[in-house]
């Protein structure tokens, strides 16, 4: 067997045992929402929202900000995360009649979604913000 | 040797642990009362290792308490995936003006650490 063939068979094995436990991709957001909601139907309002930044350099410290205050009843709010070890970053439960705002930062490690849910006596409510990865500090792509 | 790094690392967070300061405002406008919180914690998330190799132990905050006299106000559950030294913002309409509002955490090694302040304008 010649060198580059052997290689091609290395790199192709090497992608068959990925560590699925350090690789949550969109499908583990996706089950800890149905696990979280009950397979609920999840809504959109727009005084719900996430403010994130649109790039950010990896590793770097993110501030991520989750409104509710215009949505009534909110007992609880998510803030969940793919592509990063932990998928659920926050939780915010509150006693019934506050209007929550909740401002964390978290560590980036890859570009990612982040999502937020509200769970009212309405039903359940999502909010979601891409980051991307600046590949500069100059602002540049 | 890395089983005896592991364990001086270990003591030293729980020293930083101990030691850490709550930072801790609340300011009241417009009905809405915003407690803005600094925590002086490393939140590891035990994902990391030192230059020699050896792995530095998770160390983060689990949850804080938000309590207004008796009343749990509102509780914060965290992951290792937040920042070191956290910066929590909770905008509540529940405390106003001159009453007093305690935050408790405690970390996932039983660490914990209260602070009481008085509601300003």
């Amino acid at each position: 067997m010649d060198r580059r063939r052997w290689l091609k068979g290395v790199a192709a094995t090497s992608g068959l045992i990925w560590v699925p436990a350090l690789a949550n991709d969109s499908t583990g957001v996706e089950k800890t929402v149905n696990a979280l909601t009950d397979n609920t139907r999840l809504r959109k309002h727009q005084e719900f929202f996430i403010k994130v930044p649109g790039k950010a350099l990896l590793s770097a410290v993110v501030p991520v900000q989750v409104s509710a205050s215009m949505l009534r009843n909110v007992t609880r709010l998510h803030v969940l995360i793919d592509r990063h070890p932990v998928v659920e970053v926050a939780r915010l439960d509150v006693a019934p009649g506050t209007e929550p705002i909740l401002a964390v930062h978290i560590r980036l490690e890859k570009p990612c979604r982040i999502t937020a849910l509200a769970k009212t006596n309405n039903g359940w409510f999502q909010a979601s913000g891409r980051v991307a990865e600046l590949q500069s500090g100059c602002g540049s792509e | 040797m890395a089983g005896f790094r592991r364990v001086v690392a270990l003591l030293s967070y729980r020293v930083v642990a101990a030691v850490s300061d709550i930072r801790l405002k609340a300011r009241y406008r417009n009905g809405i009362t915003e407690l803005t919180l600094r925590i002086d914690h490393p939140m590891e998330s035990g994902l990391r290792s030192d230059r020699s190799g050896t792995a530095i132990p998770a160390l983060y905050i689990k949850s804080i308490d938000v309590l207004h006299g008796n009343v749990a106000l509102a509780t914060l559950t965290l992951s290792s995936q937040v920042s070191r030294n956290p910066t929590i913002v909770l905008q509540l309409n529940s405390p106003v003006l001159g009453d007093r509002v305690s935050v408790k955490w405690l970390d996932n090694l039983g660490e914990s650490n209260t602070r009481i302040t008085t509601v300003k304008g």
